[in-house]
This record gives C-alpha cells, sequence and structure tokens, in this order.
C-alpha cells in the first residue's frame, strides 16, 4: 500500500490529478446538471479535440519544447478539409489531405527548429501567424459562405455517439493509451525523454535529436489538424474562429497537468487531466453562471501556483542532491 | 558567444534590420505617394513611440535570456484601470496613474521573485501572469461602462513640446541614453554578461538574482506606462489593448538581432525592430492589402530573420 501510495505520488500528473477530481466532485456534488447528457455531450467535445493537440503538445512539451501553430493548423485544416468537402471529394481524401496539411505545417515547424536551430518559440510563432492570416483571408473572402453542406455521413462520425461516448472521444482514448504505451514501452519513446532531459548528452549518447524532433512536430500537427477535422465534424461548419487562441490554452493544460518547459517530465496522463481541469473549470464556471471573465484569472493564477510548487520541489530535490 | 557583447566587434548580423529598413523605405517612397509625407511618418513614429515603452524593459530581460509574455496583458490591464480609478473611485488622474505604476512594478517585482527565488522558467511564470492578468483586465474592464475619458486623462498622450508629441522626445533620450549606457556603463553591461552565462556572472560577483528581480519590475513598469499612454490616446478602454503585443515585442526584438538564448540585442535595434514593423503594416496599409495578410507578413519576417541570423552566426562560430 504504501508502495502503491509513494507511485501515485510520483506520478506527474499527481497535483492537477487531485485538483481535477475534487473539481469534479465539487461539480458531481453541487450541480444538478452536471450529470445530464446534453452537458455530457458538450463536455466531451470541448474536451476530445483539445485532449488530442494536447497529446502532441505534450510529446514537445516533453522535449523541452512546444509548438504555438496548433491553433492555426487546426483552423488551416479544418477549412481544407470543409473546402474538399462541399466540392464533392470523398470523405477519406479530404480527411487525409487536411492531416496532410497539418504534417506539412508541423515538418516545416520541425525543420526549422532541428536543422535551421532557430527556437520553437520563434519557428511555430511565425507559422502561427502565417496560417492565422491565411485562414483569416479565407474566411473573410466569398469562399467562407459556400463551405456548407458536408455530407450526411461525415456529419454522423462527429455527431453519432457510440455508448454514450462521441466517436472523437474514443479516437482520443485510443490515441492517448497508443501513445502513452510508446513513449512509456519503446526504445524510440523514452528516448524523447532522454532528449528533454539533457539535450546535448543525448546527442552524445548517439540519439537521433533532429530525426526525433522533427517527428514529433510532424505528429502534432497532424494531431492539430485531425482536432480540426473533427471540430467541423461536430459543428458541421468551418468556422473562422476554428482553433483561434487555443495554443495558449493547451500549453497551459500541459503545464498544469505536470510538464515543465524544461523538458524531461509529463506524460499521456498529464497532458489528459490537464485538459480535463480547464475544460471543467469552464464547464463549471457555466453551471455556477460565474462571471465567465474570471476563469482566466483562475487558470493563470492556478499555472502560476502550479510552477512554483514545482519549481520548489525541484529545488529541494536538487539542494538534496546539493547540486545547488 | 562571448565574442559577440564586446563592442569593438561588429556583428553584421546585428545591422541587418537597419538594411530591412531602408530597403522597405526606398521601395514604399518610390511605389507610393502617400508614404514618403510628413503626416504618414509622423503618425508612424507616433504609434510607435508610445509602444517603445513596452519594449524597454522587455529589451533588458530579452537580453538575459529571460521572458516576461505578461506585458501585452499589463499594457491592457494599466489603461483599464487608470480608467477604474478615475470613473469608479473617482480619483484624480496623477494618484491615479502613480498607483496602476507602483501596482504594476509591484506585480513585475513578484514575478522577478518567483523566477528568482525557485528557479523556475519564467516562460512558464509569465504564461501564467499573462492570463492571470488578461482575466483581471476583462473582469475590471466589464465592471464599468464604457466611456471616454475626462479630458485630463486623453491629454496625456497628446502632451506636445514644441510641436512634436512628448512620447517621440521621450523615445528619442531614452534610446541614445540606453544605448550608450548599455555599451559603456559597467553597471548595464552586466546584462549581457549575465545573458551570455547566468552561473559565470554569479562567480564573478554580480548579483544576478537582484538584477533580474528589477528587469522584471522594470518590464512589468514600462509596459503599464506604454499602457497608460495607449489608452489615453483612443480615449477610452479597449478589451483589444495590447492584445498579441508580447509576440509583436519578440519579433522586434529578434529582427533587431536579439536572441532569445540571451546575451544579444539592443535598446536601439529594438526599437528599429519595432519601426520596421510598423512601416510593414502601414506600407500594406497603404497598398490595401488584406489586414490579415500582415499577419503571414510578419510571420515570414520573423521565421526568415531568425533563420539568416541562426545561419550566419553558426558559420562564423565554425
Amino acid at each position: 500500500m504504501k508502495k502503491f501510495l509513494t507511485q501515485l505520488r510520483n506520478q506527474d500528473a499527481f497535483f492537477a490529478g487531485i485538483l481535477t477530481l475534487a473539481f469534479f466532485l465539487i461539480l458531481a456534488v453541487f450541480s444538478p446538471y452536471f450529470f445530464l447528457q446534453n452537458n455530457f455531450l458538450s463536455l466531451q467535445a470541448v474536451i476530445a479535440p483539445r485532449a488530442i493537440i494536447a497529446i502532441g503538445m505534450m510529446l514537445l512539451v516533453i522535449m523541452g519544447m512546444f509548438d504555438l501553430s496548433v491553433g492555426s493548423v487546426m483552423g488551416v485544416a479544418g477549412i481544407l478539409c470543409g473546402y474538399l468537402l462541399s466540392r464533392g471529394v470523398p470523405i477519406s481524401v479530404s480527411v487525409i489531405a487536411a492531416i496532410g496539411a497539418g504534417m506539412l505545417v508541423g515538418l516545416i515547424n520541425g525543420l526549422l527548429v532541428a536543422v535551421g536551430n532557430v527556437s520553437p518559440l520563434i519557428a511555430t510563432i511565425g507559422t502561427m501567424y502565417i496560417f492565422r492570416g491565411i485562414c483569416e483571408m479565407i474566411m473573410t473572402s466569398d469562399l467562407a459562405m459556400s463551405l456548407t453542406g458536408f455530407p450526411q455521413s461525415f456529419l454522423a462520425f462527429g455527431g453519432n455517439t457510440l455508448y454514450g461516448l462521441y466517436f472523437m472521444t474514443w479516437i482520443m482514448i485510443a490515441l492517448l493509451l497508443v501513445v502513452q504505451f510508446i513513449i512509456k514501452r519503446t526504445y524510440w519513446g523514452r528516448s524523447i525523454y532522454y532528449i528533454g532531459g539533457n539535450p546535448s548528452s543525448a546527442v552524445s549518447l548517439g540519439f537521433k535529436v533532429k530525426k526525433t524532433t522533427i517527428i514529433c512536430f510532424v505528429i502534432s500537427g497532424a494531431l492539430a489538424a485531425l482536432a480540426g477535422v473533427l471540430s467541423i465534424a461536430r459543428f458541421q461548419s468551418a468556422s473562422r474562429y476554428l482553433g483561434q487562441d487555443i495554443q495558449m490554452d493547451i500549453l497551459i493544460a500541459c503545464i498544469l497537468g505536470g510538464g515543465s518547459l524544461l523538458g524531461g517530465k509529463g506524460d499521456m496522463l498529464c497532458a489528459f487531466v490537464g485538459t480535463a481541469f480547464v475544460s471543467l473549470l469552464q464547464n463549471g464556471f457555466n453551471l455556477f453562471e460565474i462571471n465567465p471573465l474570471l476563469k482566466s484569472v483562475v487558470v493563470g493564477g492556478i499555472l502560476v501556483i502550479v510552477v512554483i510548487m514545482d519549481g520548489y520541489i525541484h529545488l529541494k530535490k536538487m539542494r538534496a542532491l546539493g547540486k545547488v | 558567444m562571448n565574442t559577440k557583447c564586446g563592442r569593438r566587434r561588429i556583428n553584421p548580423g546585428d545591422y541587418t534590420v537597419i538594411g530591412l529598413i531602408l530597403v522597405l523605405f526606398l521601395l514604399l517612397t518610390f511605389t507610393s505617394d502617400t508614404f514618403l509625407t510628413y503626416d504618414n511618418l509622423y503618425s508612424l513614429i507616433y504609434g510607435v513611440s508610445i509602444q517603445f515603452f513596452a519594449v524597454i524593459g522587455f529589451t533588458f530581460l530579452i537580453v538575459m535570456g529571460e521572458i516576461d509574455l505578461g506585458i501585452g496583458s499589463m499594457y491592457g490591464f494599466s489603461g483599464t484601470l487608470v480608467g477604474f480609478c478615475i470613473c469608479v473611485w473617482k480619483w484624480k488622474l496623477l494618484p491615479s496613474i502613480l498607483f496602476v505604476l507602483l501596482l504594476s512594478a509591484l506585480m513585475g517585482y513578484l514575478v522577478g521573485w518567483i523566477v528568482t527565488k525557485f528557479r523556475v522558467n519564467s516562460m512558464m511564470v509569465t504564461l501564467g501572469t499573462m492570463t492571470l492578468i488578461s482575466g483581471i483586465n476583462a473582469v475590471v474592464f466589464n465592471s464599468f461602462t464604457a466611456v471616454t475619458y475626462p479630458a485630463d486623462y486623453r491629454a496625456v498622450a497628446k502632451f506636445k513640446i514644441g510641436g512634436i508629441h512628448w512620447t517621440i522626445l521621450a523615445m528619442l533620450l531614452i534610446v541614445i541614453v540606453l544605448e550608450v549606457l548599455m555599451r559603456r556603463s559597467p553597471g548595464l553591461k552586466k546584462l549581457y554578461y549575465i545573458g551570455n552565462s547566468a552561473e559565470t556572472a554569479k562567480l564573478y560577483g554580480i548579483k544576478v538574482d537582484k538584477i533580474k528581480r528589477l528587469s522584471f519590475t522594470l518590464s512589468a513598469l514600462t509596459s503599464a506606462l506604454g499602457g497608460v499612454i495607449a489608452t489615453s490616446r483612443i480615449t477610452h478602454s479597449d478589451i483589444l489593448t495590447g492584445k498579441g503585443l508580447e509576440f509583436t515585442l519578440i519579433t522586434a526584438c529578434v529582427v533587431g538581432g536579439a536572441s532569445l538564448l540571451g546575451g544579444r540585442g539592443s535598446i536601439l535595434r529594438a526599437a528599429l525592430g519595432m519601426i520596421f514593423i510598423a512601416m510593414l503594416s502601414n506600407g500594406m496599409a497603404i497598398y490595401r492589402i488584406d489586414p490579415f495578410m500582415q499577419q503571414v507578413a510578419l510571420g515570414v519576417v520573423l521565421v526568415v530573420c531568425v533563420f539568416a541570423d541562426v545561419r550566419m552566426n553558426t558559420k562564423k562560430l565554425g
């Protein structure tokens, strides 16, 4: 039992997990609407795309990087998919094209960071600007009006449920499990942690840092595009605001969940718990009819506290080892 | 990296921004009638001079390899809060501004304290404060009805000395003084030493933590000052004031040759970077290019500049 508790305590997602659980209980006990099916479904539609993006973001966070272009990729991919579908292109081709576009953006990011030695902040802010600008240009032109009339089977993909969960939730669960298995159990996955923990010694130990960086950026782009496709399937239209400003939410969720921008920390549980916490918070504000503007106050405050707590514990550990 | 802070060695990468401005300036001058008019250039510089306040402290942080993502929120929040003090609490103008500046300095100090005390990544902390402050801003903003602020507050940005807005003169003065000080004075050169290697700087007896805390304080203070003036200029509070400003400032600093790893950058080149960005959007406005295209252009410029800079420097380092 004690061993189990220590193991539990050593999880990166420990703090965030407790916070989320506590918040979940508060919602469940005090709000009569929380367990209603409508609320449950809308909660899923918020959590699932974000958690899918958070998977890619968490891979990068573990490596000590991040991707601020995910929101723009989500928008571009959603719009591209919507465009192809409304022009009568088969669903599979449209979806693959959208995800391919996301992978392409990821590849650009990855090449800039790994080969071009540009800092991830700059590279991804650059691509964020570029693709958000393209999104806005498309959606403010005449083309935007024609992005409707998706095939019924595509809409069913976003709106239908299986055992009470949306398809996108199932996709999210599957992806979380698969990626968690990869990063915890495979050689390639473990190498991400080594690279994040100490990039220069990872190079000298022979890990393929550049290749891994590029692959992770490509995954992040692909998952953001997938989230965009799932969102337009759920909301039945490609919106101009699709994925706008979502990157900061996702990054905050990953750090809240237990990741660290210094790298080497975090797993998929953190990604999910962080996203779930931020989304539940939003839901709670709606259910209790609290001023929604307070949400970012609370999220920001909690983020600062989590970062301080994380830093304090790390510092204490380092002091105990005599490294400070 | 050590060679780059000395003033004897001129780094060509540091002066790309001047070349960029020249090229853009000539291009716009020859291809449009409206660009090279006194009014247009004056309003361009006036706009930059207000945002410039926010970049002062930010440059100090960038040089040290730290970052403050909260300045955009602080920029918007300070203006709103001054308005709140005047309209709701019925304070006089001067006490309100002083109160807001003091409060922002306190917040900046707190961020610096957190960063140095717990040795955490400043980007993570300020990501939090950015969200926090923008949330507070939204709450305060919505707690009083939107009004045009009283004349004395509106006059702050319009105050002129010798026919020129005081912010422009202040910008010139600050750029010259700080640029000289950052190159010559032992006090401010410490920023570069810290940026190159905080550990080494500490071994040489530089009070790294204290300087960092002061710089975070300064960063919040100057961005709040800029925000107060910006709000005064637009005569009312706008929830969008300062939105995305941190990214614009990062772009400006980086176009001006700063590195996010620290040890490089200067106040003059940061100001030039801001002028370049302002010119870019000005030129696009003249040509009636889609405003969203400006985002695309900004992104391309940012990436290309950094990429070129990295190429040049890696080649030189061998």
